[in-house]
């Protein structure tokens, strides 16, 4: 280990957690996965947009399917490419491969059934994003840019109130929490009087995790819980993730990650439109704008991971924090933390920032370094 | 909680970014984006 390395860990004996060897051999064939999938889309773009597919002269191309009023059917039929190329990476990384984990009960059907929904909900949403981008191209070429941000501000706050509501049917089963469970997790939260969103629990064949988190914004959003963490999971670890999601509810962060979400998304369109017309100005206000869209947005959304992250884990820190503001102690987090990377095979082994930058959460050991940190120096000590 | 880069990758569906479902790390698993994850 070099100095830097050494001085930018923030390992000591009290926030250590056990290494788990299962999840040592299962997250990094994740990322691999993730990495693999995003390189194999970005391969078969470029050679999409080699072979021309993208130019309305390509004598690959019927000349109905570049005009009105055919031109929706490219943008389906490219989703459609697009969706059959991911499958056997889908296959092999979230089926054959979770198996292996036994994180997988149901049989390939019932995965292949879960596949086309998602599949499905994905494209629809894509065709309808995709339609809305031409259509506006078309009928207000100039002002375009500033319509389809209006327009992707009010779909992202849109689906983002309506996030429980727009959860696929068939895919989970939902139950609204009884009045004794929905006291008892209040009881749980005291001395926080706060009271607790709606909350639901949901189910599924494959699902062993415990996860859940808010949906929703304003008077939709609803805690949901998976079935496994109501069931299993112990008192202190259902005190800190309780408390956790009241402080993401308090600080209104679904609302700020949609308004990030749009900011970011916009700068990808800028930026694309810059690039697009300056090397193909021809395809604006046609259906061949969204493969040369889709390759712009995707690299653009990849260099801007490592900020959304950071970002990202600021909210996780500042969540945490509220769980300690509300008689939350490092102790019992790090019982927590223990229990949940047990659980749902996290790495608790990555202690340094530039480990962490890839992933969606801050590290377990790095969000008990933070609280033990914050504990000191700001709460009470406990019995005081 | 669905954390930050999650969140903003499912929204980006309704846009042409087709490196949404691989960047949160969630590839094939097909119930999984439309609810929030895990807390670790």
């Amino acid at each position: 280990m070099n100095q830097h390395a050494s001085a930018s860990s923030p390992i000591t004996p009290t926030n250590t957690i056990e290494p788990n060897p299962l999840a040592l051999s299962y997250q990094p064939r994740r990322l691999r996965g993730a990495v693999l999938s995003v390189a194999w889309n970005l391969a078969w773009l470029a050679l999409f947009l080699r072979a021309g597919l993208a130019d309305p002269q390509s004598p690959w191309l019927h000349p109905a399917i570049a005009q009105p009023p055919g031109w929706p059917l490219y943008i389906i039929v490219f989703y459609f490419l697009y969706a059959i190329i991911n499958f056997p990476i889908d296959l092999w990384y979230g089926y054959l491969h979770e198996r292996q984990f036994g994180l997988v009960k149901q049989g390939l059907r019932a995965w292949g059934r879960d596949w086309a929904i998602g599949a499905a909900q994905h494209g629809l949403m894509f065709v309808i994003g995709s339609c809305l981008i031409i259509l506006l191209q078309i009928h207000t070429p100039h002002a375009w840019l500033f319509y389809a941000a209006a327009a992707i501000l009010a779909l992202f706050l849109t689906s983002t109130f309506f996030a429980f509501d727009l959860i696929p049917a068939g895919l989970f089963q939902f139950e609204p929490a009884d009045q004794p469970l929905v006291a008892r997790l209040q009881r749980l939260i005291h001395p926080l009087a706060t009271p607790l969103p709606r909350i639901v629990i949901f189910s599924h064949a494959e699902l062993r995790d415990f996860s859940g988190g808010l949906a929703g914004l304003g008077p939709r959003q609803t805690l949901l819980i998976s079935r496994p963490t109501i069931e299993l999971a112990s008192n202190a670890l259902l005190r800190f993730v309780l408390l956790h999601e009241m402080g993401h509810r308090r600080f209104h962060h679904l609302l700020l990650g949609s308004l990030l979400g749009w900011a970011f998304v916009t700068t990808g369109l800028i930026v694309g439109d810059l690039f697009i017309s300056r090397f193909a100005p021809g395809s604006l206000a046609s259906p061949m704008y969204i493969p040369r869209l889709a390759m712009v947005i995707t690299c653009s959304m990849i260099a801007s991971h490592p900020l959304l992250a950071y970002l990202g884990h600021r909210l996780e820190y500042q969540a945490d924090r509220f769980y300690l503001r509300h008689g939350g102690t490092p102790e019992e987090m790090k019982l927590a933390l223990e229990e949940l990377s047990r659980r749902n095979l996290a790495r608790t082994d990555l202690t340094r920032r530039r480990q962490s930058i890839v992933q969606a959460m801050p590290t377990p050991a790095r969000r008990l370094h933070a609280a033990e940190k914050y504990f000191t120096q700001f709460a009470e000590p406990p019995g005081h | 909680m669905l954390p930050l880069s999650r969140l903003v990758f499912r929204l980006t569906m309704w846009l042409p970014n087709l490196a949404a479902r691989a960047l949160r790390a969630e590839v094939g698993r097909p119930t999984a984006w439309f609810l929030p994850q895990g807390w670790v």
